[in-house]
């Protein structure tokens, strides 16, 4: 069997595709085929592994969801006044905690977590086909630099091709990671601003400017921008946002 | 608020397969409340307990959606829900004290597994995974937290991270599984 038949083959009985004749002819391979079965059976064995962790990802978040319920109804229940003497001793005991915390709780190694979150997003916008029209010829170059981790080309090409294309923002999400990886911070944001115009990589340019903010060494910035994607949760980077806002925190 | 109705079962089944965390979040809250009062009268327990036990119950149920196991509400969700409850309310108590059940919540067996999540205990595949997870590069690690850690449906992912098809997206997935199976075998 040709290996990408085959890999369709398993890609389709992985996920229930597979039905009638075309079913039983690949149970039929497998049991003639010991490798094939033991291939399969690793693709099973990973996936029931990958789902395990999924399912501890929704106990957490719906144990969330139970605490914002205990929460809602403890307001709702327990509308204790807070007497004056209660409000000193809960402030002198915030300001302990909050000295011992600090005086204890080193601040985190920016550079570790931005080597940690970060990868280059990968190119989804190169088609060659496009290479001999003229301007498309610019972005081919800049994509190829850039999947070549040439950063300095892929940024020169790149702002090139938007300067003739300027409302290409998926363009200007690789732009500014070409600038991010050479640490031109300031046109690096200036890039990703003009991506978050384009629906389709708005969440990408949110994720690489708060990485552009943690590498940059700008706290504050950092915290914004990840908490608008930890307060977003259908946002792709939704659970890495919420984890390196932990490790910050 | 939900509203559940006889003709949006099929509906409800969809949108909970499609893992819309808004709509599961607003199921799980909608029946929260009455469960912790069924459970205290069936069972006395205070609303601790019945909040452990629902959020296993919710899981079991999102779970015998998700695999296939319920396919079909031929219930309303409250009875799936509070008949899954009263086994693992059975479990808890197994080992402490007998109760006497409520009769009136009997789905057939064939139709919810409060266990269905037993099969995914294995602590060390999962951990062995975790350890080739931060090897992977993008799209690949984002294409396996959604679909797997966020249960995201194919079309969402293909949306979401720009493919032009589902089916792109279902292929970028496999070359992923395939590229995480190869790293274990490094391990």
């Amino acid at each position: 069997m040709e290996e990408e038949i085959k890999d369709q083959r398993i890609q389709d009985y992985l996920a229930d595709a597979l039905e009638g004749e075309e079913l039983k002819d690949f149970e039929n391979q497998m049991q003639q085929d010991p490798e094939l079965a033991a291939e399969v059976a690793g693709y099973q064995n990973l996936e029931r592994g990958l789902h395990g962790i999924g399912v501890e990802h929704l106990a957490t978040e719906i144990s969330a969801w139970e605490a914002d319920y205990q929460q809602a109804q403890t307001t709702e229940t327990k509308a204790v006044p807070f007497r004056p003497y209660y409000a000193v001793a809960a402030a002198i005991t915030l300001l302990i905690v909050t000295g011992i915390f600090l005086f204890w709780n080193p601040t985190p190694d920016m550079a570790v977590l931005y080597a940690q979150h970060y990868t280059p997003y990968e190119d989804m916008i190169l088609d060659r086909s496009d290479a001999t029209e003229g301007t498309q010829e610019l972005l081919v170059q800049g994509m190829e630099a850039y999947n070549n981790q040439q950063y300095a080309q892929a940024e020169e090409r790149l702002q090139e091709y938007l300067t003739q294309a300027p409302d290409q923002y998926g363009a200007a999400l690789y732009l500014g990671i070409a600038q991010l990886e050479t640490d031109r911070f300031e046109a690096a944001e200036a890039s990703f601003t003009t991506a978050l115009q384009d629906a389709n990589f708005e969440q990408q340019a949110q994720w690489y400017l708060s990485l552009l903010y943690l590498k940059s060494d700008q706290p504050e910035e950092t915290l914004t921008a990840l908490q608008t994607i930890a307060n977003s949760p259908q946002h792709y980077k939704n659970r890495e946002a919420t984890a390196l806002l932990e490790e910050i925190e | 608020m939900l509203v559940e109705k006889e003709t949006s079962r099929t509906s409800t089944i969809d949108e909970i397969k499609k893992g819309d965390r808004r709509y599961l979040q607003q199921l799980y809250n909608q029946y929260r409340k009455e469960f912790g009062q069924w459970a205290a009268k069936h069972y006395q327990v205070d609303d601790d307990v019945s909040g452990e036990v629902y959020q296993q119950t919710f899981i079991a149920f999102y779970y015998n959606i998700r695999d296939g196991k319920l396919t079909e509400l031929r219930s309303s969700i409250k009875t799936y829900l509070f008949a899954i409850g009263k086994n693992l309310m059975r479990e808890h108590f197994k080992s402490t004290k007998r109760v006497a059940e409520p009769m009136d919540l009997t789905i057939a067996p064939e139709e919810i597994d409060e266990g269905v999540m037993a099969k995914y205990e294995d602590t060390d595949l999962k951990d062995r995974i975790r350890s080739v997870l931060n090897q992977i590069g993008e799209p690949c690690k984002t294409v396996i937290e959604l679909f797997y850690f966020k249960q995201y449906a194919m079309d969402a992912i293909a949306t979401q991270l720009n493919y032009k098809t589902e089916q792109i997206a279902a292929k970028r997935k496999f070359i992923c599984l395939k590229q995480l199976k190869s790293l274990m075998q490094g391990k």
